[in-house]
Protein backbone atom coordinates (compact mmCIF):
# COMPACT_ATOMS: atom_id res chain seq x y z
CA UNK A 1 0.00 0.00 0.00
CA UNK A 2 1.22 3.42 -0.84
CA UNK A 3 1.70 5.97 1.87
CA UNK A 4 2.35 9.64 1.68
CA UNK A 5 5.70 9.50 3.43
CA UNK A 6 7.13 7.64 0.48
CA UNK A 7 6.47 10.72 -1.61
CA UNK A 8 7.66 13.47 0.71
CA UNK A 9 10.97 13.66 -1.06
CA UNK A 10 9.19 14.04 -4.42
CA UNK A 11 7.52 17.17 -3.07
CA UNK A 12 10.91 18.44 -2.02
CA UNK A 13 12.38 17.71 -5.43
CA UNK A 14 9.49 19.49 -7.11
CA UNK A 15 9.97 22.47 -4.85
CA UNK A 16 13.59 22.53 -5.90
CA UNK A 17 12.57 22.16 -9.54
CA UNK A 18 10.27 25.16 -9.20
CA UNK A 19 13.21 27.13 -7.91
CA UNK A 20 15.45 25.65 -10.59
CA UNK A 21 17.76 24.19 -8.03
CA UNK A 22 18.05 20.53 -8.96
CA UNK A 23 21.29 18.60 -9.12
CA UNK A 24 21.72 16.19 -12.01
CA UNK A 25 21.06 13.27 -9.76
CA UNK A 26 17.87 14.87 -8.51
CA UNK A 27 16.75 15.50 -12.07
CA UNK A 28 17.13 11.79 -12.75
CA UNK A 29 15.23 10.91 -9.61
CA UNK A 30 12.40 13.19 -10.59
CA UNK A 31 12.39 11.76 -14.08
CA UNK A 32 12.03 8.27 -12.71
CA UNK A 33 8.99 9.39 -10.76
CA UNK A 34 7.52 11.13 -13.81
CA UNK A 35 7.83 7.94 -15.81
CA UNK A 36 6.17 5.88 -13.11
CA UNK A 37 2.67 7.00 -13.98
CA UNK A 38 1.01 9.18 -16.58
CA UNK A 39 -0.67 11.07 -13.77
CA UNK A 40 2.74 11.94 -12.34
CA UNK A 41 3.91 13.42 -15.60
CA UNK A 42 0.67 15.37 -15.91
CA UNK A 43 1.12 16.68 -12.38
CA UNK A 44 4.69 17.68 -13.11
CA UNK A 45 3.65 19.57 -16.23
CA UNK A 46 0.86 21.40 -14.45
CA UNK A 47 3.09 22.29 -11.51
CA UNK A 48 5.82 23.75 -13.65
CA UNK A 49 3.35 26.21 -15.09
CA UNK A 50 2.90 29.55 -13.30
CA UNK A 51 -0.81 28.73 -12.99
CA UNK A 52 0.07 26.26 -10.30
CA UNK A 53 1.67 28.76 -7.95
CA UNK A 54 -0.97 31.37 -8.67
CA UNK A 55 -3.83 28.94 -8.23
CA UNK A 56 -2.53 27.59 -4.94
CA UNK A 57 -1.80 31.06 -3.64
CA UNK A 58 -5.42 32.03 -4.35
CA UNK A 59 -6.76 28.99 -2.52
CA UNK A 60 -4.49 29.67 0.44
CA UNK A 61 -5.89 33.19 0.72
CA UNK A 62 -9.17 31.66 1.79
CA UNK A 63 -7.72 29.86 4.77
CA UNK A 64 -6.43 32.21 7.42
CA UNK A 65 -4.33 30.39 9.95
CA UNK A 66 -4.27 32.76 12.91
CA UNK A 67 -8.00 32.99 13.70
CA UNK A 68 -8.32 29.27 13.10
CA UNK A 69 -5.46 28.64 15.50
CA UNK A 70 -7.24 30.61 18.22
CA UNK A 71 -10.34 28.48 17.76
CA UNK A 72 -8.33 25.28 17.98
CA UNK A 73 -6.59 26.38 21.15
CA UNK A 74 -9.93 27.23 22.73
CA UNK A 75 -11.29 23.80 21.90
CA UNK A 76 -8.16 22.11 23.23
CA UNK A 77 -8.42 23.95 26.53
CA UNK A 78 -12.09 23.12 26.88
CA UNK A 79 -11.54 19.47 26.11
CA UNK A 80 -8.57 19.20 28.44
CA UNK A 81 -10.97 19.99 31.26
CA UNK A 82 -13.46 17.28 30.52
CA UNK A 83 -11.47 14.70 28.72
CA UNK A 84 -12.05 11.12 29.53
CA UNK A 85 -9.55 8.53 28.61
CA UNK A 86 -9.88 4.85 28.70
CA UNK A 87 -6.61 3.29 29.50
CA UNK A 88 -5.96 -0.22 30.50
CA UNK A 89 -2.82 -2.02 31.37
CA UNK A 90 -2.59 -5.44 29.78
CA UNK A 91 -2.54 -8.15 32.40
CA UNK A 92 -4.19 -6.30 35.23
CA UNK A 93 -7.04 -5.42 32.97
CA UNK A 94 -7.48 -8.95 31.78
CA UNK A 95 -7.84 -10.05 35.38
CA UNK A 96 -10.35 -7.35 36.15
CA UNK A 97 -12.32 -8.18 33.07
CA UNK A 98 -12.35 -11.79 34.02
CA UNK A 99 -13.91 -10.72 37.28
CA UNK A 100 -16.50 -8.87 35.31
CA UNK A 101 -15.71 -5.49 36.72
CA UNK A 102 -13.72 -4.29 33.77
CA UNK A 103 -15.23 -1.25 32.37
CA UNK A 104 -15.95 0.50 35.60
CA UNK A 105 -12.30 0.45 36.42
CA UNK A 106 -11.15 1.79 33.08
CA UNK A 107 -12.24 5.23 33.81
CA UNK A 108 -9.49 7.19 35.25
CA UNK A 109 -11.51 10.07 36.46
CA UNK A 110 -13.87 9.33 39.28
CA UNK A 111 -16.98 11.35 38.41
CA UNK A 112 -18.92 8.45 36.93
CA UNK A 113 -22.20 10.29 36.96
CA UNK A 114 -20.96 13.05 34.72
CA UNK A 115 -19.58 10.80 32.04
CA UNK A 116 -21.70 9.28 29.37
CA UNK A 117 -20.90 5.60 29.21
CA UNK A 118 -19.63 4.30 25.96
CA UNK A 119 -22.73 2.32 25.16
CA UNK A 120 -24.91 5.37 25.21
CA UNK A 121 -23.18 6.48 22.09
CA UNK A 122 -22.15 3.25 20.45
CA UNK A 123 -24.70 0.50 20.06
CA UNK A 124 -24.50 -2.78 18.21
CA UNK A 125 -26.15 -3.16 14.87
CA UNK A 126 -29.79 -4.15 14.53
CA UNK A 127 -32.23 -5.23 11.88
CA UNK A 128 -32.55 -2.39 9.46
CA UNK A 129 -32.43 -1.96 5.74
CA UNK A 130 -33.75 0.00 2.87
CA UNK A 131 -35.69 -1.62 0.08
CA UNK A 132 -35.46 0.05 -3.28
CA UNK A 133 -38.13 -0.93 -5.74
CA UNK A 134 -37.82 -1.13 -9.50
CA UNK A 135 -39.36 2.31 -9.85
CA UNK A 136 -36.83 3.83 -7.46
CA UNK A 137 -39.25 4.06 -4.56
CA UNK A 138 -37.58 3.55 -1.18
CA UNK A 139 -38.97 1.78 1.84
CA UNK A 140 -37.31 1.68 5.21
CA UNK A 141 -37.34 -1.63 6.98
CA UNK A 142 -36.63 -2.28 10.61
CA UNK A 143 -37.93 -4.01 13.68
CA UNK A 144 -40.75 -1.50 13.91
CA UNK A 145 -42.11 -2.55 10.51
CA UNK A 146 -44.47 -5.40 11.24
CA UNK A 147 -46.34 -7.44 8.69
CA UNK A 148 -46.66 -5.13 5.79
CA UNK A 149 -47.36 -6.56 2.38
CA UNK A 150 -46.34 -5.07 -0.88
CA UNK A 151 -47.49 -6.27 -4.27
CA UNK A 152 -45.10 -6.14 -7.16
CA UNK A 153 -45.38 -7.74 -10.59
CA UNK A 154 -44.40 -11.38 -10.07
CA UNK A 155 -44.30 -11.51 -6.30
CA UNK A 156 -45.78 -10.35 -3.08
CA UNK A 157 -43.35 -9.01 -0.54
CA UNK A 158 -43.98 -9.54 3.15
CA UNK A 159 -41.94 -7.45 5.53
CA UNK A 160 -41.90 -8.33 9.18
CA UNK A 161 -39.28 -7.21 11.66
CA UNK A 162 -35.97 -8.39 10.44
CA UNK A 163 -37.14 -10.43 7.51
CA UNK A 164 -38.33 -9.79 3.99
CA UNK A 165 -40.13 -12.58 2.21
CA UNK A 166 -40.90 -12.79 -1.51
CA UNK A 167 -43.84 -15.00 -2.28
CA UNK A 168 -44.20 -15.95 -5.90
CA UNK A 169 -47.18 -14.50 -7.67
CA UNK A 170 -48.31 -14.85 -11.26
CA UNK A 171 -45.72 -15.56 -13.91
CA UNK A 172 -44.60 -12.39 -15.51
CA UNK A 173 -42.47 -11.55 -18.52
CA UNK A 174 -41.29 -8.31 -17.07
CA UNK A 175 -38.29 -8.78 -14.81
CA UNK A 176 -38.15 -6.22 -12.08
CA UNK A 177 -35.24 -5.81 -9.75
CA UNK A 178 -35.29 -4.83 -6.12
CA UNK A 179 -32.32 -3.67 -4.10
CA UNK A 180 -31.97 -4.47 -0.43
CA UNK A 181 -29.46 -2.14 1.10
CA UNK A 182 -28.22 -2.65 4.63
CA UNK A 183 -26.38 0.29 6.19
CA UNK A 184 -23.44 0.17 8.56
CA UNK A 185 -24.78 -0.98 11.88
CA UNK A 186 -27.51 -3.04 10.26
CA UNK A 187 -28.32 -6.59 9.22
CA UNK A 188 -31.27 -8.04 7.38
CA UNK A 189 -32.55 -11.29 5.96
CA UNK A 190 -34.46 -11.84 2.77
CA UNK A 191 -36.14 -14.93 1.39
CA UNK A 192 -36.12 -14.68 -2.36
CA UNK A 193 -38.97 -15.82 -4.53
CA UNK A 194 -37.30 -19.21 -5.18
CA UNK A 195 -37.03 -19.89 -1.45
CA UNK A 196 -33.33 -19.10 -1.12
CA UNK A 197 -32.51 -17.28 2.07
CA UNK A 198 -29.92 -14.53 2.10
CA UNK A 199 -28.69 -13.03 5.32
CA UNK A 200 -27.05 -9.67 4.71
CA UNK A 201 -24.42 -8.23 6.99
CA UNK A 202 -23.74 -4.53 7.64
CA UNK A 203 -22.85 -2.21 4.79
CA UNK A 204 -24.01 -4.70 2.21
CA UNK A 205 -26.31 -4.62 -0.74
CA UNK A 206 -28.15 -7.27 -2.70
CA UNK A 207 -29.85 -6.74 -6.03
CA UNK A 208 -32.20 -9.45 -7.21
CA UNK A 209 -35.20 -9.98 -9.45
CA UNK A 210 -38.60 -9.99 -7.81
CA UNK A 211 -39.27 -13.14 -9.77
CA UNK A 212 -36.56 -15.32 -11.25
CA UNK A 213 -36.92 -16.00 -14.96
CA UNK A 214 -34.77 -17.66 -17.58
CA UNK A 215 -32.02 -20.23 -17.23
CA UNK A 216 -30.34 -19.01 -14.12
CA UNK A 217 -31.08 -17.29 -10.87
CA UNK A 218 -28.71 -14.37 -10.79
CA UNK A 219 -28.26 -11.89 -7.96
CA UNK A 220 -25.73 -9.12 -7.37
CA UNK A 221 -23.94 -8.59 -4.10
CA UNK A 222 -21.58 -6.15 -2.52
CA UNK A 223 -20.48 -6.59 1.07
CA UNK A 224 -21.15 -9.77 2.99
CA UNK A 225 -23.97 -12.27 2.90
CA UNK A 226 -24.71 -15.82 3.92
CA UNK A 227 -26.65 -17.75 1.30
CA UNK A 228 -28.80 -20.81 1.75
CA UNK A 229 -29.75 -21.54 -1.79
CA UNK A 230 -32.89 -23.52 -2.55
CA UNK A 231 -32.13 -26.59 -4.66
CA UNK A 232 -33.07 -26.31 -8.29
CA UNK A 233 -30.68 -28.21 -10.53
CA UNK A 234 -32.17 -26.76 -13.68
CA UNK A 235 -31.68 -23.18 -12.67
CA UNK A 236 -28.21 -22.52 -11.29
CA UNK A 237 -27.98 -19.76 -8.73
CA UNK A 238 -25.32 -17.17 -9.52
CA UNK A 239 -23.98 -14.55 -7.16
CA UNK A 240 -22.21 -11.81 -9.00
CA UNK A 241 -19.73 -9.85 -6.91
CA UNK A 242 -17.78 -7.22 -8.75
CA UNK A 243 -15.98 -9.03 -11.52
CA UNK A 244 -16.30 -12.43 -9.91
CA UNK A 245 -19.18 -14.84 -9.83
CA UNK A 246 -20.15 -17.80 -7.77
CA UNK A 247 -22.37 -20.39 -9.33
CA UNK A 248 -24.24 -22.94 -7.27
CA UNK A 249 -26.97 -25.50 -7.54
CA UNK A 250 -28.21 -25.78 -3.98
CA UNK A 251 -25.97 -25.08 -1.06
CA UNK A 252 -24.95 -22.87 1.86
CA UNK A 253 -22.05 -20.51 1.65
CA UNK A 254 -20.77 -17.16 2.75
CA UNK A 255 -19.61 -14.39 0.46
CA UNK A 256 -17.40 -11.66 1.81
CA UNK A 257 -16.70 -8.94 -0.68
CA UNK A 258 -16.29 -5.45 0.70
CA UNK A 259 -14.57 -2.94 -1.53
CA UNK A 260 -12.21 -1.90 1.26
CA UNK A 261 -11.11 -5.48 1.91
CA UNK A 262 -9.83 -5.72 -1.64
CA UNK A 263 -10.75 -9.33 -1.98
CA UNK A 264 -13.74 -11.54 -2.42
CA UNK A 265 -14.00 -14.63 -0.26
CA UNK A 266 -16.47 -17.40 -0.85
CA UNK A 267 -16.59 -19.91 1.99
CA UNK A 268 -18.51 -23.07 1.39
CA UNK A 269 -20.45 -24.78 4.17
CA UNK A 270 -22.23 -27.43 2.17
CA UNK A 271 -22.85 -28.43 -1.42
CA UNK A 272 -20.65 -27.41 -4.29
CA UNK A 273 -19.97 -24.09 -5.92
CA UNK A 274 -18.03 -22.84 -8.86
CA UNK A 275 -16.17 -19.61 -8.23
CA UNK A 276 -14.95 -17.84 -11.32
CA UNK A 277 -13.20 -14.55 -11.80
CA UNK A 278 -10.78 -13.02 -14.25
CA UNK A 279 -11.00 -15.99 -16.59
CA UNK A 280 -10.01 -18.40 -13.81
CA UNK A 281 -12.18 -20.88 -12.03
CA UNK A 282 -12.11 -23.02 -8.90
CA UNK A 283 -14.61 -25.52 -7.64
CA UNK A 284 -15.19 -25.47 -3.92
CA UNK A 285 -16.16 -28.33 -1.67
CA UNK A 286 -17.40 -27.93 1.89
CA UNK A 287 -14.69 -26.50 4.13
CA UNK A 288 -12.98 -24.78 1.25
CA UNK A 289 -12.67 -21.12 0.56
CA UNK A 290 -12.02 -19.36 -2.71
CA UNK A 291 -10.25 -16.02 -2.55
CA UNK A 292 -10.11 -13.57 -5.41
CA UNK A 293 -7.92 -10.56 -4.76
CA UNK A 294 -7.53 -7.28 -6.56
CA UNK A 295 -4.18 -8.39 -7.92
CA UNK A 296 -6.11 -10.89 -9.99
CA UNK A 297 -5.29 -14.12 -8.18
CA UNK A 298 -7.96 -16.69 -7.60
CA UNK A 299 -6.93 -19.24 -5.02
CA UNK A 300 -8.52 -22.05 -3.11
CA UNK A 301 -7.69 -23.13 0.42
CA UNK A 302 -9.03 -25.25 3.20
CA UNK A 303 -10.37 -23.32 6.15
CA UNK A 304 -12.15 -23.77 9.41
CA UNK A 305 -15.48 -22.49 8.19
CA UNK A 306 -16.86 -21.37 11.51
CA UNK A 307 -15.04 -18.03 11.92
CA UNK A 308 -16.28 -16.98 8.50
CA UNK A 309 -19.94 -17.67 9.09
CA UNK A 310 -20.25 -17.07 12.84
CA UNK A 311 -21.57 -13.57 12.21
CA UNK A 312 -24.85 -14.97 10.99
CA UNK A 313 -25.36 -16.59 14.38
CA UNK A 314 -24.55 -13.42 16.24
CA UNK A 315 -20.87 -13.86 16.93
CA UNK A 316 -17.61 -12.43 15.80
CA UNK A 317 -15.03 -15.16 15.74
CA UNK A 318 -11.51 -14.08 14.97
CA UNK A 319 -8.58 -16.41 14.44
CA UNK A 320 -5.26 -14.66 14.10
CA UNK A 321 -6.65 -11.69 12.25
CA UNK A 322 -4.79 -8.41 12.23
CA UNK A 323 -6.33 -5.71 14.35
CA UNK A 324 -6.84 -3.71 11.19
CA UNK A 325 -9.07 -6.41 9.73
CA UNK A 326 -10.84 -6.92 13.03
CA UNK A 327 -11.61 -3.25 13.39
CA UNK A 328 -12.95 -2.98 9.87
CA UNK A 329 -15.38 -5.76 10.64
CA UNK A 330 -16.32 -4.42 14.06
CA UNK A 331 -16.70 -0.86 12.79
CA UNK A 332 -19.19 -1.88 10.16
CA UNK A 333 -21.38 -3.46 12.78
CA UNK A 334 -21.15 -0.81 15.47
CA UNK A 335 -21.02 1.93 12.89
CA UNK A 336 -17.99 3.56 14.41
CA UNK A 337 -14.96 5.12 12.85
CA UNK A 338 -11.58 3.70 13.61
CA UNK A 339 -8.39 5.66 13.47
CA UNK A 340 -5.09 3.88 13.84
CA UNK A 341 -2.54 6.30 15.09
CA UNK A 342 0.42 4.22 14.09
CA UNK A 343 1.21 1.40 11.73
CA UNK A 344 2.30 -1.00 14.49
CA UNK A 345 -1.09 -1.32 16.14
CA UNK A 346 -2.73 -2.26 12.83
CA UNK A 347 -0.62 -5.37 12.63
CA UNK A 348 -1.36 -6.69 16.11
CA UNK A 349 -2.75 -10.19 15.78
CA UNK A 350 -6.02 -10.95 17.50
CA UNK A 351 -7.88 -14.14 18.26
CA UNK A 352 -11.08 -14.29 20.22
CA UNK A 353 -14.85 -14.53 20.20
CA UNK A 354 -17.14 -11.59 20.70
CA UNK A 355 -20.91 -11.61 20.84
CA UNK A 356 -22.27 -9.31 18.19
CA UNK A 357 -25.03 -7.97 20.37
CA UNK A 358 -22.71 -7.08 23.20
CA UNK A 359 -22.12 -3.62 24.41
CA UNK A 360 -19.28 -1.96 22.57
CA UNK A 361 -17.28 -1.44 25.74
CA UNK A 362 -17.03 -5.21 26.09
CA UNK A 363 -15.64 -5.45 22.62
CA UNK A 364 -13.02 -2.87 23.45
CA UNK A 365 -12.25 -4.80 26.61
CA UNK A 366 -11.63 -7.97 24.61
CA UNK A 367 -9.39 -6.19 22.19
CA UNK A 368 -7.44 -4.48 24.91
CA UNK A 369 -6.59 -7.83 26.40
CA UNK A 370 -4.14 -8.29 23.58
CA UNK A 371 -2.11 -5.78 25.57
CA UNK A 372 0.16 -3.03 24.42
CA UNK A 373 -2.66 -1.03 22.91
CA UNK A 374 -4.53 2.03 23.99
CA UNK A 375 -8.09 2.61 22.87
CA UNK A 376 -9.55 6.03 23.17
CA UNK A 377 -13.15 6.66 22.38
CA UNK A 378 -14.42 10.05 21.37
CA UNK A 379 -18.01 10.10 20.23
CA UNK A 380 -18.20 7.50 17.51
CA UNK A 381 -14.52 7.45 16.73
CA UNK A 382 -12.10 4.96 18.21
CA UNK A 383 -8.47 5.94 18.28
CA UNK A 384 -6.07 3.06 18.60
CA UNK A 385 -2.43 3.47 19.41
CA UNK A 386 0.41 1.31 20.57
CA UNK A 387 1.43 2.13 24.12
CA UNK B 1 15.52 13.67 19.19
CA UNK B 2 18.10 16.17 18.17
CA UNK B 3 18.21 19.92 18.09
CA UNK B 4 17.25 20.15 14.43
CA UNK B 5 13.70 19.65 15.47
CA UNK B 6 13.23 21.07 18.91
CA UNK B 7 9.80 20.38 20.28
CA UNK B 8 10.62 21.10 23.86
CA UNK B 9 8.33 24.03 23.70
CA UNK B 10 5.27 22.15 22.56
CA UNK B 11 3.03 25.12 22.35
CA UNK B 12 5.44 27.06 20.19
CA UNK B 13 5.98 24.07 17.97
CA UNK B 14 2.26 23.50 17.64
CA UNK B 15 1.66 27.10 16.69
CA UNK B 16 4.37 27.05 14.05
CA UNK B 17 3.11 23.79 12.69
CA UNK B 18 -0.39 25.16 12.53
CA UNK B 19 0.51 28.34 10.72
CA UNK B 20 2.72 26.48 8.32
CA UNK B 21 0.33 23.68 7.44
CA UNK B 22 -3.15 25.01 7.92
CA UNK B 23 -3.76 26.52 4.47
CA UNK B 24 -2.11 23.56 2.74
CA UNK B 25 -4.14 21.03 4.66
CA UNK B 26 -7.35 22.92 3.97
CA UNK B 27 -6.49 23.08 0.31
CA UNK B 28 -5.71 19.36 0.37
CA UNK B 29 -8.98 18.55 2.14
CA UNK B 30 -10.95 20.45 -0.50
CA UNK B 31 -10.31 17.54 -2.82
CA UNK B 32 -12.40 15.30 -0.64
CA UNK B 33 -14.90 17.70 0.83
CA UNK B 34 -15.87 20.50 -1.49
CA UNK B 35 -17.18 22.87 1.15
CA UNK B 36 -14.55 25.32 2.40
CA UNK B 37 -16.25 25.86 5.73
CA UNK B 38 -16.54 22.17 6.46
CA UNK B 39 -12.95 21.73 5.41
CA UNK B 40 -11.81 24.26 7.98
CA UNK B 41 -13.74 22.47 10.70
CA UNK B 42 -12.25 19.13 9.76
CA UNK B 43 -8.69 20.40 9.63
CA UNK B 44 -9.19 22.09 12.97
CA UNK B 45 -10.44 18.80 14.39
CA UNK B 46 -7.24 17.21 13.22
CA UNK B 47 -5.15 19.80 15.00
CA UNK B 48 -7.11 19.32 18.20
CA UNK B 49 -6.36 15.64 17.88
CA UNK B 50 -2.74 16.39 17.14
CA UNK B 51 -2.45 18.52 20.25
CA UNK B 52 -4.04 15.86 22.38
CA UNK B 53 -1.58 13.25 21.19
CA UNK B 54 1.44 15.50 21.55
CA UNK B 55 3.25 12.95 23.68
CA UNK B 56 3.60 10.90 20.52
CA UNK B 57 5.02 13.59 18.25
CA UNK B 58 8.50 12.33 18.75
CA UNK B 59 7.57 8.97 17.38
CA UNK B 60 6.40 10.37 14.09
CA UNK B 61 8.98 9.81 11.40
CA UNK B 62 7.53 12.15 8.81
CA UNK B 63 5.35 14.81 10.31
CA UNK B 64 4.25 16.20 7.03
CA UNK B 65 2.94 12.91 5.66
CA UNK B 66 1.44 12.19 9.06
CA UNK B 67 -0.73 15.29 9.23
CA UNK B 68 -1.90 14.94 5.65
CA UNK B 69 -2.88 11.39 6.39
CA UNK B 70 -4.76 12.48 9.46
CA UNK B 71 -6.64 15.04 7.41
CA UNK B 72 -7.42 12.44 4.79
CA UNK B 73 -8.81 10.14 7.46
CA UNK B 74 -10.86 12.88 8.99
CA UNK B 75 -12.36 13.76 5.61
CA UNK B 76 -13.11 10.16 4.97
CA UNK B 77 -14.85 9.74 8.28
CA UNK B 78 -16.81 12.87 7.66
CA UNK B 79 -17.91 11.66 4.25
CA UNK B 80 -18.89 8.33 5.72
CA UNK B 81 -21.20 10.06 8.11
CA UNK B 82 -22.60 12.28 5.40
CA UNK B 83 -22.97 9.74 2.69
CA UNK B 84 -23.44 6.51 4.48
CA UNK B 85 -24.50 4.68 1.41
CA UNK B 86 -22.17 6.07 -1.14
CA UNK B 87 -20.01 3.18 -2.13
CA UNK B 88 -17.44 5.34 -3.83
CA UNK B 89 -16.56 6.63 -0.39
CA UNK B 90 -16.32 3.21 1.17
CA UNK B 91 -13.39 2.23 -0.97
CA UNK B 92 -11.09 5.04 -0.33
CA UNK B 93 -10.26 4.42 3.31
CA UNK B 94 -7.53 1.96 2.76
CA UNK B 95 -6.20 2.32 -0.72
CA UNK B 96 -4.51 5.60 -1.37
CA UNK B 97 -4.86 6.39 -5.02
CA UNK B 98 -2.30 7.99 -7.28
CA UNK B 99 -4.46 11.08 -7.54
CA UNK B 100 -4.50 11.39 -3.77
CA UNK B 101 -0.77 11.00 -3.52
CA UNK B 102 -0.35 13.57 -6.22
CA UNK B 103 -2.70 15.86 -4.34
CA UNK B 104 -0.43 15.47 -1.37
CA UNK B 105 2.67 16.11 -3.47
CA UNK B 106 1.18 19.25 -5.02
CA UNK B 107 0.17 20.71 -1.65
CA UNK B 108 3.45 19.82 -0.03
CA UNK B 109 5.50 21.27 -2.85
CA UNK B 110 3.68 24.54 -2.62
CA UNK B 111 3.99 24.58 1.14
CA UNK B 112 7.71 23.95 0.97
CA UNK B 113 8.24 26.66 -1.62
CA UNK B 114 6.12 29.14 0.28
CA UNK B 115 7.79 28.31 3.54
CA UNK B 116 11.27 28.56 2.14
CA UNK B 117 10.39 31.92 0.67
CA UNK B 118 9.50 33.29 4.08
CA UNK B 119 13.25 33.39 4.68
CA UNK B 120 13.97 35.69 1.79
CA UNK B 121 14.57 39.39 2.34
CA UNK B 122 11.43 41.19 1.27
CA UNK B 123 12.77 42.82 -1.90
CA UNK B 124 14.21 39.55 -2.95
CA UNK B 125 10.99 37.68 -2.17
CA UNK B 126 8.89 40.08 -4.20
CA UNK B 127 11.10 39.42 -7.19
CA UNK B 128 11.03 35.69 -6.74
CA UNK B 129 7.26 35.56 -6.28
CA UNK B 130 6.90 37.25 -9.62
CA UNK B 131 9.35 34.79 -11.14
CA UNK B 132 7.22 31.92 -9.89
CA UNK B 133 4.13 33.65 -11.20
CA UNK B 134 5.68 33.38 -14.63
CA UNK B 135 6.94 36.89 -15.27
CA UNK B 136 10.13 37.52 -17.22
CA UNK B 137 12.96 39.58 -15.74
CA UNK B 138 12.09 42.50 -17.99
CA UNK B 139 8.46 42.52 -16.94
CA UNK B 140 9.39 42.28 -13.28
CA UNK B 141 11.77 45.19 -13.66
CA UNK B 142 8.94 47.19 -15.21
CA UNK B 143 6.47 46.25 -12.51
CA UNK B 144 8.74 46.99 -9.58
CA UNK B 145 10.40 49.98 -11.19
CA UNK B 146 13.90 48.59 -10.82
CA UNK B 147 16.66 47.79 -13.28
CA UNK B 148 16.59 44.47 -15.08
CA UNK B 149 20.09 43.84 -13.74
CA UNK B 150 18.83 44.25 -10.18
CA UNK B 151 16.07 41.75 -10.86
CA UNK B 152 18.60 39.20 -12.05
CA UNK B 153 20.80 39.86 -9.06
CA UNK B 154 17.89 39.46 -6.63
CA UNK B 155 16.95 36.25 -8.38
CA UNK B 156 20.45 34.94 -7.79
CA UNK B 157 20.38 35.86 -4.14
CA UNK B 158 16.99 34.25 -3.79
CA UNK B 159 18.23 31.05 -5.39
CA UNK B 160 21.19 30.91 -3.08
CA UNK B 161 19.13 31.37 0.07
CA UNK B 162 16.44 28.97 -1.09
CA UNK B 163 19.06 26.38 -1.84
CA UNK B 164 20.24 26.53 1.74
CA UNK B 165 16.67 26.52 2.98
CA UNK B 166 15.73 23.47 0.97
CA UNK B 167 18.91 21.77 2.05
CA UNK B 168 17.85 22.22 5.63
CA UNK B 169 14.36 21.05 4.75
CA UNK B 170 15.77 17.69 3.80
CA UNK B 171 16.64 17.32 7.43
CA UNK B 172 13.32 18.74 8.55
CA UNK B 173 11.38 16.22 6.54
CA UNK B 174 13.11 13.31 8.15
CA UNK B 175 13.90 14.68 11.58
CA UNK B 176 14.21 11.36 13.30
CA UNK B 177 16.05 9.30 10.78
Amino acid sequence: MAYFERYSHIALLLAKALQEDLTEEEVRELEAWRLEDKANEALYQSMMSPDFVNGKAAVHERFQAEPAYQRVRAVCRKRARRRRIYRLGGVAAAVLLALGVGHYVWMREPQLDKMPLVHEVIVPGEAKAELILAGGERLFLGTEVQDSVLKQPGAEVHASGEHLNYVKGEETQEIQYNILRVPRGGEYTVTLQDGSVVQLNSASELRYPVQFAGQERRVFLSGEAYFEVAKDARHPFVVEVGHAEIEVLGTSFNVYSYLEEQKTEATLVEGKVRFSAGGQEVTLSPGEQGVWDTAGHLDKREVDVYPYIAWKDGKFVFRKRTLEEVMRIVSRWYNVNVVFEDAVSKQVSFSGNIRRYDDFSQVVGMLEMTGGLEFKIEGKTIYIAAK
Amino acid sequence: MDDKFPIDNEEQFFHNLFVEYYPSLCSFALRYVGDGEVVEDLVQDVFVKLWETRERWREVADFSAYVYQMVRYRCFNYLRGERLRDKAVEGFAEEIEVTEINGYIAEETFRIVRDAMQCLPSACRKVFELVLEGYKAKEIAGQLGIAEETVKKQKQIARKILKEQLGRLCLFLFPLL
